[in-house]
């Protein structure tokens, strides 16, 4: 009688025990009812952008500058956080908080497997969204303005997509490891994503303020051409000359991201493998 | 999982054993289970305790779900948690309700069985197999969130079981089952411990157990009270004679013989006519009591333990 493809008492490879366990956890999350809301909130930048288009008979801000102010305020300073807190915090906590977890422990999966798949679904959920709402700003802002589709203004749209599905990755396994850890992460991860958070985006000193996440995540939209001109961009300039700060470059950024999403998903994988559930 | 007549292929090869090595769990200053040392074989066992005996805390031990706080749990010779490849071997369905409902049972048994790392085809045929010996073919597109309990209770059965594993732990498998299917679900647990799986079962209700199994292991305030065969505990118990009624047309005359024995402690005739001899030594007593009767002419027409019972086990260990 034909036995399992892996032989002996190997575990599941981790990429094909993730992959599984990713897919299942994608669709159960696509079924959570929380993702109506978010849905509804997803659509709010939608609905502003519509009336704008529909008040703005005049012109008086272009579709490159509506586009930086909403990519780099809006959803970097907001959306991006709250979408992560809502489905990152209880992508394991949620397993293991009904107790369905204990089917995953008892197959012979390694513990980081389980942990990547369900980060891995909850990132995809979470870009989806966000990515998502911004193609609609996209398709709102452009229709019947086929003039606003230029080379620059392409660039602008496709480097703010990257930059939230960026910080969709990033803040999303943070949470998920805080939602890990803690046992009751949602005031901490509150306090941390609107409370800390936001000094990245106040007129605090750049050497607190790179120790954000918002911030890199800003610094990598702020470079682009257009995205120079936004608000907040330009009140950074304004005092960054004041105080003769050098600007941080979009490398650097990129890095302390990078850097912190290993952490985050690492030490959530070691939280996990710790993890101990007595249901 | 149901095993054809003769089919050799269906029999457990070299069953693996698990063993529990001077075990020990505490939380903060609440040890859950104290020093334990144990074997489980081939056959069903039953874990018995009270609540707050640390059954619970000992069942996840050995089934690797939790670490031990000193000691070892191991898997022909492996240490079960640090090699998780072994889980391959093991069938866990736990007592907690919890499922993932939005999926069907069809999908669920089948998730199950991809992340055992089978293929398709055999994922497939795996599980159509689990649904049908539970009798879920029918329910198995529908959601587990509208199971009924004793649905739900069966599908955990058959995820645990649709691998074929070698150890299958059972966490009070009869819930919320109604007659018919606690009598099948007994003789599955039964057909899987003549294959030669190891099978622990969890329950605190001592009927089921006794159904399934004379081989127990017994947990009272985290420590091992008994482990072994029912009446071989039960012999070993001094301070409670074994109690064996006789019937017979001839019951004064084999009172007084069994009186004049040396493993008999004690004999009287109760209401029913019946000869009530007690024995702290039963096994012996099972031995001799066929020459006995046999060399005195002595007839019975029926014989009864009174208390080698799995109830009366646990009363005499855990109510002293």
């Amino acid at each position: 009688m034909p036995g399992p493809h892996v032989a002996g008492d190997r575990p599941l490879s981790t990429p094909l025990a993730a992959f599984w366990i990713g897919l299942f956890s994608f669709r159960e999350m696509l079924r959570r009812r929380r993702l109506i809301a978010l849905g509804l909130v997803m659509l709010l930048p939608v609905g502003v952008t519509l009336l704008w288009r529909l008040l703005d008979n005049e012109g008086l801000i272009s579709p490159a500058l509506w586009l930086a102010n909403l990519g780099g305020v809006f959803y970097v300073h907001f959306l991006v956080a709250l979408v992560a807190l809502a489905v990152g915090l209880s992508a394991i906590s949620e397993q293991v908080d009904e107790g369905t977890i204990i089917y995953y422990w008892t197959r012979p999966l390694e513990r980081s497997a389980i942990y990547l798949g369900r980060l891995l679904a909850a990132q995809t959920v979470a870009t989806v969204l966000l990515v998502g709402s911004l193609v609609l700003c996209f398709l709102v802002i452009v229709a019947g303005n086929g003039s606003a589709v230029t080379w620059n203004f392409l660039k602008l749209y496709f480097g703010n997509c990257v930059v939230v599905a960026v910080g969709a990755l990033v803040y999303t396994a943070i949470f998920a490891c805080a939602g890990t850890w803690l046992k009751r992460p949602m005031l901490p991860a509150v306090l941390w994503a609107f409370g800390w958070e936001s000094v990245g985006t106040s007129p605090a000193p750049q050497r607190i303020k790179e120790l954000t996440i918002v911030f890199h995540l800003r610094n990598l939209i702020r470079n682009t051409e257009e995205g120079s001109r936004s608000f907040p961009n330009l009140l950074e300039e304004l005092k960054q000359a004041l105080l003769h700060e050098e600007p941080v470059p979009e490398w650097r950024s990129a890095l302390v991201l990078l850097i912190v999403l290993a952490v985050a998903t690492v030490l959530g994988i070691l939280l996990l493998r710790r993890k101990e559930i007595f249901r | 999982m149901s095993a054809p007549a003769g089919s050799p292929a269906t029999t457990a090869p070299a069953t693996p054993r698990l063993a529990a090595h001077r075990v020990s769990k505490w939380f903060g200053e609440v040890i859950a289970v104290n020093d334990c040392s144990l074997t489980v074989g081939p056959g069903v066992t039953g874990l018995l305790g009270l609540n707050g005996a640390g059954k619970t805390t000992l069942f996840k031990l050995l089934s690797g779900l939790i670490e031990p706080s000193q000691g070892r749990v191991l898997l022909q010779g492996k240490r079960l948690r640090r090699e998780v490849g072994l889980f391959r071997r093991l069938g866990f369905c736990p007592e907690s309700d919890a499922l993932p409902e939005w999926l069907t049972g069809r999908e669920f048994v089948a998730l199950m069985l991809r992340l055992m790392g089978f293929g398709r085809d055999e994922v497939r045929r795996r599980t159509e197999q689990a649904l049908h010996d539970l009798h879920l073919a029918e329910a198995g597109g529908r959601r587990l969130g509208g199971y009924s309990k004793g649905m739900r209770q069966k599908i955990k059965l058959a995820q645990a079981l649709a691998h074929e594993p070698d150890i299958i732990f059972l966490d009070e498998p009869l819930n919320g089952m109604d007659p018919v299917s606690r009598r099948e679900i007994i003789e599955l647990v039964g057909r899987l411990g003549a294959q030669g799986r190891t099978v622990l079962v969890s329950s605190h209700i001592l009927p089921e157990i006794e159904a399934m199994t004379r081989s127990i292991i017994l947990i009272h305030h985290g420590k091992l009270l008994a482990e072994g065969d029912v009446t071989e505990i039960r012999d070993k118990i001094h301070d409670h004679p074994t109690i064996v009624a006789l019937s017979s047309p001839e019951a004064r005359r084999l009172a007084s013989f069994l009186a004049g024995q040396e493993l008999v402690v004690g004999v009287e005739i109760d209401e029913e006519g019946r000869v009530v001899a007690r024995t702290d030594h039963a096994v012996d007593f099972y031995r001799e009591l066929p020459g006995w009767l046999l060399e005195n002419e002595l007839p019975i027409e029926e014989m009864q333990t009174m208390d080698d019972t799995l109830q009366a086990v646990f009363d005499y260990l855990v109510g002293d």
